[in-house]
């Protein structure tokens, strides 16, 4: 009888804990968004020096950024680099190529996405003014997209870790 | 053969939609063809030295305007983006000068609408009118003169090419500059040569390459204006020969006469159809008042471009 009481405790505690962990899974994507708008914020930063102070061409500065971004970040710009020097393709063409692709490894909304494609839109296309000008705007636009993560992060995430645990009660509870 | 050659190396950066076409175009065309003229809303043409011919969707050579392939603003855009290497934001000095340089030395012509800020051109917006001028690199074009523009110890003489436009100056001097600086033994010793490069003509400079051969002792100073690039050149370089295209101003005669006083031979170009008429202008008065030229050769279309009409010792 012991054993079989110990049995069902052991899988009730296996249940409980998959499913809070399964919770904290699912709130993987909203704890990663902050972190991957953060680090697209700071490779423009690092794009709009390339383009103003190191007058880099633009092929160029994409394969420093995959150089310096974390990763998965940094595919976006690898991606788009590669398109730019081996396709036939013009910056817009291999921009939105690379964005698209990027829905694969990046857990960007259709927001974060827009404000990326605006700015290929308008990439190497005009002086270098205009130039920072745009990739100032993009920044700013993500920047306010991370704070509204963050605050998603924050609530969300407890409520799934709060979901999962109560998951696994309810259905230990059912099973018993 | 140059310029067939020239017409498939600038093809790559053309819109894929105007390279299909172009290069359908019948191959005694593309050998003939001396520019290429993109113009947005426009039909696609060719010039030859025969004149303009349109060319249609299929790349076939049409005299009538209205059956030519109507250019539209992405092939501009694109064609553009492929020239610049989509980094306009590196050739905006450039775009404002009205011009780029592509790899091979052909240049394109580049205009568009013009921003201008307390009476000056800032920038060009709308960039959706594109000429490329086919480089034609004429090996040896001087080799009939230039015996005669240096003394008997082989030391070039300072050199006024003059002559009306597209009669080959800077193909000549060019080829002066490249042809010194290679030396002949026996003629004339290997000199050092500053090219002052203005508009990027003579030699062609793309990513900081020369892509005209200018010859081992040559330096060019790329997109420098005449008066700070002559002062540069001078003071840094020291050349035996300093080499610049089409003199204008009297800023740029004064420039070439302190050249001179620094014991520096110059070879030079300016626009004109004789030594007289460059006289009644204020900078070929100063140039003629200081004496600094001791050769002249005077150019024409008259068998074509190059035609060595005169050279003139002073």
């Amino acid at each position: 009888m012991t054993g079989l009481f110990f049995l069902r405790l052991s899988l009730c505690l296996v249940i409980i804990c998959a499913s809070g962990a399964a919770g904290w899974i699912l709130s993987g994507s909203i704890r990663e968004r902050p972190r991957q708008l953060r680090s697209l914020q700071a490779a423009l930063s690092r794009l709009e020096t390339e383009i103003s102070c190191s007058m880099t061409f633009l092929p160029e500065a994409l394969k420093e950024l995959a150089r310096l971004t974390a990763p998965p970040v940094n595919r976006l710009f690898e991606d788009a680099a590669k398109l730019l020097l081996h396709g036939d393709l013009s910056i817009q063409e291999a921009w939105r190529e690379a964005v698209a692709k990027s829905r694969d490894y990046l857990v960007l909304t259709w927001d974060d996405e827009q404000i990326l494609l605006d700015l290929g839109d308008n990439l190497g296309i005009s002086h270098r003014e205009d130039q920072s000008r745009h990739l100032r705007l993009a920044r700013k636009a993500l920047g306010q997209q991370e704070a509204e993560a963050q605050k998603a992060e924050e609530q969300l995430v407890r409520l799934y870790s709060v979901l999962g645990w109560a998951a696994g009660g309810a259905l230990v509870l059912i099973i018993a | 053969m140059r310029e067939k050659l020239g017409f498939h190396e600038v093809l790559k950066y053309t819109a894929s939609s105007l390279r299909d076409i172009l290069g359908k175009v019948p191959e005694s065309l593309k050998e003939e063809t001396l520019e290429i003229r993109i113009r947005q809303g426009r039909p696609l043409a060719l010039v030859t030295n025969s004149g303009v011919v349109f060319v249609s969707r299929a790349g076939k050579p049409e005299l009538d305007p209205l059956k030519g392939y109507r250019v539209s603003g992405q092939d501009c855009r694109l064609t553009l983006q492929l020239m610049t290497r989509s980094s306009v934001y590196m050739v905006e000095d450039k775009l404002v000068q009205g011009f780029l340089t592509l790899p091979g030395g052909h240049r394109v012509g580049v205009v568009g609408s013009g921003y201008v800020e307390q009476g000056r051109l800032q920038a060009v917006r709308d960039l959706g009118q594109l000429n490329i001028r086919l480089a034609r690199e004429v090996p040896e074009a001087a080799a009939p003169i230039l015996p005669s523009l240096v003394d008997g110890e082989g030391r070039f003489q300072s050199t006024l090419v003059i002559s009306p436009p597209g009669c080959g100056k800077t193909t000549l001097i060019r080829d002066i500059a490249r042809q010194l600086s290679w030396g002949k033994p026996g003629s004339w010793p290997r000199h050092t040569v500053a090219v002052v490069d203005e508009r990027s003509e003579i030699g062609a400079v793309w990513q900081g390459e020369p892509q005209t051969d200018c010859g081992p002792c040559t330096d060019v100073l790329d997109g420098y204006p005449k008066v700070e690039g002559i002062a540069v050149a001078i003071r840094a370089l020291a050349p035996d020969v300093l080499v610049t295209d089409e003199l204008g101003t009297v800023e740029d005669a004064s420039a070439v006469v302190e050249a001179a006083a620094a014991g520096i031979a110059v070879l030079a170009s300016i626009h004109g159809d004789s030594w007289e008429a460059v006289q009644k202008r204020p900078g070929g008065r100063l140039l003629a008042e200081n004496r600094i030229f001791r050769r002249l050769v005077i150019l024409s279309r008259r068998r074509g471009p190059g035609t060595v009409e005169k050279v003139q010792v002073l």
